[in-house]
């Protein structure tokens, strides 16, 4: 239970010199706040791109709907405000709303990955590996930069549900024994 | 009204305005939360997307913020929010909550037992290890220790009540003690 000691203890550890605080608390607050400083300031901050991670929040939320004008950015760069006027125009006409999630698949790779460009890559994600272990089918799930790649062993003999989940995808029956399909973003 | 305050209040206005108060916001405090996510051992593309998550839901939802808490509170009960639907999504089977993020580490806890190098070294090490350990309590310590966090500010990160939340503090003084004990006698004399 928390009690007047904890509150000492926690005010001094704010840097606070609460009245009648037992020096032991006290001693040990300071200690550790202290520590607590030190502690930052050996903390080395992650690598971070904050403009391409700007840039990407930016666009999503236009995406979104959610009202910003990504051209504004660029008002002092004529240049850049008319390609990402383009960009914004092309990528307005790609992204309309769809009253539902639309996954096409786009077909590459030697080995036939399919690709599932979502609005929202981990819903999809999530629903279409939730459909595979419906199927009793383990899939390996592979994050692969912002995208992810999901390999699921696929039965020679695959039956009616089966062929449900790859058609509610939008997927085609592997050629091989192992189903493999990448879900990312739609650009 | 602080930068933050102001930009809160251009994303309000929608438009241009939100542009430059989403991008004042995000050059803040993205980082952080980048850090946040790490220490709570989220893969680090994961990690980059929750910033994304945070960052619309604080457009989403400002209108919604009347000043009750100071805003980098209401913000990072936001960047909270989104770590444990991370760990929602990850554990689809079994149900995760506020409660759940704290257990998580508290189960994981290995406190250390070097005493040695004085009173300094000993108990940098004891707080180093307890913030390895137990990085949602350290970040909540470090609000009240730094950044001036008021119980009623720590009680609308957590989503509890301020009786509750002065537990909370007790109990992590509690897990921190545990590390220290290496060095005690430091502290006793």
């Amino acid at each position: 239970m928390a009690d007047k000691d904890d509150q000492d203890w926690t005010e001094t550890l704010a840097g606070k010199d609460p009245a009648g605080a037992d020096p032991r608390t006290v001693k040990e607050a300071e200690a550790v706040r202290r520590a607590m400083l030190e502690e930052r300031g050996r903390e080395t901050p992650p690598v971070f791109d904050a403009e391409s991670g700007l840039q990407r929040l930016l666009f999503r939320l236009q995406r979104e709907q959610l009202g910003t004008d990504a051209r504004a950015r660029f008002r002092h760069f004529p240049a850049l405000a008319l390609a990402a006027t383009v960009v914004l125009t092309v990528g307005l006409v790609l992204l309309l709303p769809r009253p539902e999630e639309d996954v096409r698949p786009v077909t590459r790779g030697f080995q036939g990955t399919q690709v599932l460009l979502a609005d929202d890559p981990r819903a999809a994600r999530d629903r279409f590996v939730q459909g595979l272990k419906a199927l009793g089918i383990e899939p390996r799930v592979t994050p692969r930069g912002g995208a992810t790649l999901i390999e699921a062993p696929w039965p020679a003999q695959a039956g009616q549900r089966h062929r449900a989940l790859l058609d509610a995808h939008f997927l085609r029956p592997p050629e091989g024994r192992t189903l493999v399909v990448e879900i990312r973003g739609r650009p | 009204m602080n930068d933050d305050q102001d930009a809160l209040e251009k994303i309000r206005q929608g438009g241009t305005a939100r542009t430059e108060g989403v991008s004042r916001l995000y050059r803040s405090h993205a980082r952080r939360f980048l850090a946040y996510f790490l220490k709570h051992r989220v893969p680090r593309d994961h990690a980059e997307d929750l910033v994304q998550d945070v960052f619309v839901s604080i457009v989403r939802h400002a209108a919604e913020f009347r000043g009750e808490t100071r805003i980098d509170a209401w913000m990072w009960a936001i960047a909270r929010n989104a770590l444990i639907d991370h760990f929602r999504r990850a554990r689809p089977e079994a149900p995760f909550d506020e409660d759940d993020l704290v257990r998580l580490a508290d189960a994981q806890a290995d406190p250390p037992r070097d005493a040695g190098g004085g009173l300094e070294e000993c108990v940098r090490r004891a707080y180093a290890a307890f913030a390895r350990s137990h990085a949602d309590r350290a970040e909540v310590l470090a609000r009240v220790a730094f950044e001036g966090w008021s119980i009623e500010d720590v009680a609308a990160l957590l989503k509890r009540t301020p009786g509750a939340t002065r537990e909370y503090l007790s109990q992590c003084r509690k897990k921190l003690k545990a590390f220290l004990e290496p060095c005690r006698d430091y502290l006793a004399g």
